[in-house]
């Protein structure tokens, strides 16, 4: 080796070393500010009355496996995407089918719905991401309904529409990307996970979101830079699930580790972590009710737990769905929590 | 589609009443489909195929459906190497037709009747008692051991890569070979299909998704990648068994071939193809390493 490359290396090694003094600095100031928990100061919250929720409608009509449902911000309707290869739009109160749209690839990982009720989107091992106008019939001379936006070089895990003009994407790709739907292009794209992005979340706060990645680590991003302004660490695994808190500070985990944690932006840190010497299965499906004090997480093995989000206590589980859920979502005026399962069938609780 | 099944599936047959779903557009499993999906998936499963991955743990989510997708391909890898085999089978049961050189010689050389049967598999018993090949014949990971475990004859494999062009010269040398010598059995195999010589390739999301799968401890299952990288500057290779048992493994054989003057001086050299008096080699104490 030259007395150059000696040199780099040398340096490099100096360089890392005082990265971790750093790092141990940040540590040690974090901790100092930490001056309770949040299961302590939670303890004089009053316990929860006993959660009741009855399984009010049904929707069938999906042939296979339900991979992924996101409710409308009309609090009625729902969008559902299947292992048929089919994007149906529930009414829920009536369980009419609204639309039923066939998709190009059954291997949809995602669906979303935009806020004015007017598209659906979805994607999934295609690596595209498919915008579905629903207030337009494909026309006989050709101009079709769908958009498609295509730059990932990895699977489509999630999307969420900020409106009906820009959609945020996460990908197998380790990177996110905003888009531009009319224009069909990349507006800003958002790389800096170390592992395949597995979901993303948009909350009150605008020009923000958070995604969690398969290198353990959740990341909050401001839109307009593209920049990671905070990363969260504390998972021991990948992460499969993120959500935002009710108003917007916080955010929920849920993780291959078999925990689910709250992390909060102000204090820049991990709160408390939902977990269980049983649960030994990681974590999908992350929802939270409207006050943001219950949490319902879906794990792999079809079950559906809810959890005290002050107390970090199990409450209980969901029963009646016989341990088939495979993905939930709770609609934004908290009224009902849709569950979507492996038997092909979706099913409202209130 | 016929007029009945339109009317029902626009909605059109109980007449103008609301908001409609939009028309289906043709089914992407068609023939007539104008894009095919990029990058390559795994065929969708529709309604009347078995479905995958219900109720087993693990398959939610966005890894349940990798791992789903991951199950899907290989059922249908499954499905259409059954479908090959027995085409292959049909084939061969309809009569391979003309006679090879050697065979018409024996026939000629008269006081034996022609036993040559369309029935008989990839083998017939020739009157010594003996096995008879003939062709190079194609391989696949599944059906290796079985091929190679010949108890009394000599099989030479020819591991391969279609973009290699040793190989292809090789497969024609090979060829000719099998006619002239039915008494040994002559194989190929695609290098990328065995796993032979595979390029560990870091980094890229499939590779890691591959990974996930030693999470879920109910499923294992041998997942072979179809499209290994494979080191093409070990190709051409030939394995040779007796028995079940590697006698000899000759990487980049053409090397080899070339200093002995021909693969077929090169086989006979090392007594694995008859020489002209008739004689083979069956020592096992003659290493010829």
């Amino acid at each position: 080796m030259s007395q150059a490359q000696i040199d780099i290396q040398e340096r490099i090694a100096a360089a890392r070393r005082e990265a971790e003094t750093l790092k141990e600095k940040i540590r040690l100031k974090k901790e100092q500010t930490g001056d309770t928990s949040l299961r302590a100061m939670a303890s004089d919250v009053e316990p929860l009355p006993r959660v009741s929720m009855r399984q009010r409608r049904s929707l069938k009509g999906h042939l296979a496996k339900i991979y992924a449902m996101h409710w409308a911000q009309d609090k009625r309707h729902l969008v559902s995407a299947s292992q048929d290869g089919k994007l149906i739009v529930w009414d829920a109160y009536t369980t009419n089918k609204v639309h039923a749209i066939p998709l190009r690839s059954s291997w949809v990982m995602t669906c979303a719905y935009s806020p004015s009720g007017n598209f659906v989107a979805c994607g999934g091992l295609d690596n595209i991401c498919s915008i579905y106008n629903l207030r337009q019939r494909p026309d006989t001379n050709g101009k079709s309904n769908v958009k498609e936006l295509s730059a990932h070089t990895g699977y489509l895990s999630c999307c969420r529409f900020i409106d009906d003009r820009k959609i945020v994407t996460s990908s197998g790709d380790m990177t996110c990307m905003l888009w531009d739907i009319e224009a069909g292009t990349r507006i800003q794209e958002f790389s800096d996970h170390t592992g395949d992005v597995m979901s993303l979340s948009l909350g009150p706060h605008p020009g923000i979101f958070v995604s969690g990645a398969c290198d353990a680590s959740a990341k909050v991003w401001d839109m307009r830079t593209g920049k990671a302004v905070q990363t969260f660490t504390g998972h021991e695994s990948d992460i499969n699930a993120v959500q935002f808190f009710p108003n917007g500070d916080a955010f929920a985990t849920g993780s291959d580790d078999a925990s689910c944690r709250l992390f909060d932006m102000r204090a820049d840190r991990e709160l408390i972590a939902y977990t269980h010497d049983n649960i030994l299965c990681g974590i999908t499906s992350v929802a939270f009710s409207y006050s943001g004090r219950l949490l319902f997480g879906g794990y792999d093995d079809w079950q559906c737990n809810v959890w005290d989000t002050l107390k970090g206590e199990r409450i209980g589980v969901l029963s009646g769905h016989e341990n088939r859920v495979s993905c939930l979502g709770v609609s934004s005026d908290g009224m009902a929590l849709c569950t979507g399962s492996w038997d092909s069938t979706l099913k409202v609780w209130a | 589609m016929d007029r009945f099944e339109q009317l029902i599936l626009t909605g059109d047959i109980f007449g103008d009443s609301g908001p409609r779903s939009p028309p289906r557009t043709p089914s992407t499993l068609s023939p007539a489909s104008s894009r095919s999906p990029s990058p390559a998936l795994p065929p969708n499963p529709n309604a009347s195929s078995v479905q995958v991955g219900q109720g087993v743990p693990g398959r939610t989510g966005v890894k349940g459906v990798i791992r789903d997708a991951r199950e899907a391909s290989m059922i249908e890898r499954g499905r259409k190497s059954l479908e090959a085999r027995e085409k292959q089978k049909e084939w061969e049961e309809k009569g391979r037709g003309a006679l090879s050189w050697r065979e018409e010689e024996e026939f000629r050389a008269g006081g034996r009747k022609l036993v040559r049967i369309g029935g008989g598999g990839e083998a017939e018993k020739g009157g010594e008692g003996r096995k008879r090949f003939g062709h190079l014949r194609e391989v696949g990971v599944e059906g290796f051991v079985d091929a190679v475990e010949e108890r009394d004859a000599w099989v030479v494999v020819h591991i391969y890569d279609s973009s290699v062009e040793a190989c292809h010269s090789l497969d024609t040398t090979l060829a000719l070979l099998a006619r002239s010598y039915p008494y040994t059995k002559f194989l190929r195999s695609r290098a990328a299909a065995l796993g032979f010589a595979s390029l560990l390739s870091g980094g890229s999301s499939q590779d890691r998704t591959a990974r996930l799968d030693d999470l879920v401890e109910d499923e294992e299952w041998e997942y072979e990648e179809e499209e290994d990288e494979v080191d093409l500057d070990m190709l051409p290779t030939m394995l040779v068994y007796k028995a079940g048992d590697l006698k000899q493994n000759w990487i980049r054989v053409d090397w080899d071939a070339k200093d002995a003057g021909g693969v077929e001086q090169l086989l006979m050299k090392h007594g694995i193809l008859p020489t002209l008096s008739g004689k083979q080699e069956n020592d096992d104490d003659l290493d010829w390493d």
